[in-house]
């Protein structure tokens, strides 16, 4: 009960946005949200395991962008010759990869700050993003690929069910496998763990890479959606990732949370952006909003520890 | 070896001594700068492509080099940058410089000024302040589109699309920038010359494609057969408004415009997918904002004989409709037409006028 914060503060908004517009549970906008929420989603599930071990991944925002532009620029497209289908996503998805395990590698065993790492390869990866844009964006012309996101089954696209499915996977590696409960124990207490005899920097830098490979799926499935190639597609994807874990109740100290409440933290930004504007709250107000639910939201699932820990970093 | 060194030597001595005093006069008569300063917001996007191609055909057809400097529309960076570059020792150096806000332009032709560099800007200029009241010395010329215009043209096609009646939503870009500023007035204009057409709501979409997409989803859930356009205020959030609608089967049905006409624009209204979008001449505004940098930085120009309509213009624009997307998308820019010999007939060739007060 003590964990239910965060779902109690979506039902909450939920409820009052219901409440102001009829609107706001009609099928086709429940729809919105969760179209709304996969790609954010996605990301979620990726920094949750980083954030459990108590480090961070910044390198979203380069990440995510390297992987659209790599794989928009080697399928089926309007600016290159290339095509090579399904092979675009798996070069897109190994970069996100093998940036991911190297910036575990870099943290784990040359003993740098995670957050000084990635934040470094955002950097990199931008630029390099920036260095493979050809003149003009390119548009997709693979259909069945921009029909992951263009047809709709049962209401809702393939993006959708490829992120329900992520999350369950993901669930069942977090709770059932060892590189999902050392990586709690390695954010709880590290030293621990190594006096385990566990070679911790293994796990770590799996972390980063399932960080990594998710990031980049992010960025191939903003390909999706918008149907072109886009180095800026990936702003915005870093702040309400990581924000959603937070507030789902997963701790930047690591130890606590998971996957499952990482979700609904992105549920939560998801709705109340929804909501905002199906209410049609002023749209200058919108980000203080955004920023006050936050604080509250927070606050309200992590009050428990608080009291319990009596510290606050 | 080393009487040859001497021997040499005192040759270089000899014809130092003999052309010195022309040297020094043509030293006197300015020289022309060797590389031209381009600041721009991205190199990631079709429309900063295009102004870095416009400037680059004025710095070859001089022989100067094009240093470009990019800052993710973070004015700090552009701040460093030119910083740096003043540091090194810059007089009379030629800036094309984008201020990634209007909070920055008075910093950085101030910064101009206090070099000794000359500064043509691109967009963004602050209401109160103008080339010829502030750092009047270094800052030649502010080069703009008319983006009340944009919103007006786009806005009465919009009303002629839905057959005058009907809500549209609208899509903004920042709110305090002065072409989504412009692009609202015009908006506004034309929906008080449409009265049947109304404003169902206005969202910000900080420009981008995502958020344009996710916003557009969240009015077709709210407003369904009630929206019956959207006008966004760029190309990117027209881009992500299609993409929602085409999610939902309404594309083309839906009317959407834009403002830029990049090439996948272009297309889209060709296919009829999207109804307008104002193309502005983006390479020319590139080049323009080169050549007159350079052209007050080589002597060319005196900034105290420009006029004020000369200092603070917009560039021509045209409204791509389906009508005439064809020839547009055909068009190839000729690199000749962007020569510094070709602009200095007159840089003012293809101006629309001054800008007027009130909309920045």
């Amino acid at each position: 009960m003590k964990s239910a914060g965060p779902i109690v503060s979506l039902l909450a908004m939920v409820l009052v946005f219901a409440s102001l517009t009829p609107n706001f549970v009609s099928a086709a906008n429940l729809q919105a949200i969760l179209e709304s929420a996969a790609v954010p989603a996605v990301v979620a599930i990726g920094m949750t395991f980083v954030l459990v071990q108590g480090s961070i991944d910044l390198s979203g925002e380069g990440v995510a962008p390297l992987a659209n532009i790599l794989l928009s620029i080697l399928i089926a497209n309007s600016v290159t010759a290339h095509d090579l289908g399904a092979g675009a996503i798996a070069v897109a998805l190994a970069a996100g990869l093998a940036v991911g395990a190297l910036n575990g590698i870099l943290y784990a065993h040359l003993r740098m700050p995670s957050l000084i790492v990635t934040l470094a390869m955002w950097l990199i990866t931008l630029g390099l993003a920036a260095l493979l844009f050809p003149s003009r964006q390119p548009q997709i012309l693979d259909g069945g690929f921009v029909g992951l996101a263009l047809h709709k089954h049962l209401g809702l696209s393939a993006l959708v069910y490829l992120a329900m499915a992520l999350a369950l996977v993901a669930f069942i590696v977090e709770r059932r496998t060892k590189l999902g409960r050392i990586g709690f124990a390695i954010g709880a207490d590290e030293a621990l763990v190594r006096l385990a005899g566990v070679n911790v920097n293994v796990y770590k830098v799996g972390a980063f890479a399932i960080c990594g490979c998710l990031t980049g799926l992010a960025g191939i499935l903003t390909a999706a959606q918008i149907g072109v190639g886009n180095p800026l597609a990936g702003e915005g994807l870093l702040f309400p990732g990581i924000a959603a874990c937070v507030i789902g109740g997963t701790l930047l100290s690591g130890g606590r949370g998971g996957v499952l409440h990482s979700l609904v933290g992105v549920l939560v930004l998801v709705t109340l952006r929804n909501g905002l504007v199906q209410t049609g709250a002023n749209p200058l107000l919108q980000k203080a909003i955004e920023g006050v639910v936050i604080v509250v939201a927070v606050a309200a699932s992590t009050w428990h520890l608080r009291r319990k820990t009596r510290v606050v970093k | 070896m080393k009487l040859l060194k001497r021997i040499s030597a005192a040759v270089v001595a000899a014809v130092a001594i003999a052309v010195g005093p022309m040297a020094g006069h043509g030293a006197m008569a300015q020289e022309k700068p060797k590389t031209i300063y381009l600041a721009v917001g991205t190199t990631s996007s079709e429309y900063w492509q295009e102004v870095i191609w416009g400037a680059e055909q004025v710095a070859n057809s001089v022989g100067a080099k094009l240093e470009v400097y990019e800052s993710g529309f973070d004015g700090q960076k552009h701040m460093q940058q030119l910083g740096a570059i003043l540091a090194a020792g810059c007089e009379g150096c030629a800036f094309a410089w984008f201020p990634d806000s209007t909070a920055f332009t008075k910093a950085f032709v101030e910064r101009a000024e206090a070099g000794g560099a000359f500064m043509t800007t691109m967009w963004n200029r602050p209401e109160e302040i103008h080339p010829w009241d502030t750092a009047s010395d270094a800052w030649i010329a502010n080069i703009s589109f008319d983006g009340v215009d944009s919103g007006y043209q786009n806005g009465m096609a919009l009303c002629k699309a839905i057959g005058g009646k009907g809500g549209i939503a609208v899509l903004k870009g920042t709110p305090d920038n002065p072409p989504s500023k412009q692009r609202e007035i015009g908006l506004l204009k034309a929906v008080s010359e449409c009265p049947g057409m109304t404003i169902l709501d206005t969202q910000i979409g900080n420009w981008g494609q995502t958020e344009g997409q996710n916003i557009t989803r969240t009015w077709i859930a709210r407003y369904g057969d009630q929206l019956k356009g959207v006008f966004a205020q760029n190309d990117g959030m027209a881009l992500g408004a299609v993409a929602a609608l085409r999610e939902k089967g309404l594309v083309g049905k839906v009317p959407v415009t834009g403002s830029d006409g990049s090439s996948d624009v272009l297309k889209l209204i060709k296919s009829g997918e999207m109804l307008s979008s104002m193309r502005i001449s983006s390479q020319l505004h590139g080049a323009v904002a080169a050549a007159l940098a350079y052209a007050v930085a080589s002597g060319d120009l005196k900034i105290g004989d420009l006029a004020q309509a000369q200092r603070d213009f917009y560039l021509v624009q045209t409204l791509a409709t389906k009508d005439n997307v064809d020839a547009m998308l055909s068009a190839q820019p000729n690199p000749a037409d962007f020569s510094y010999d070709a602009l200095k007939k007159n840089f003012w060739a293809r101006s629309k006028g001054q800008i007027p007060v009130g909309v920045n």
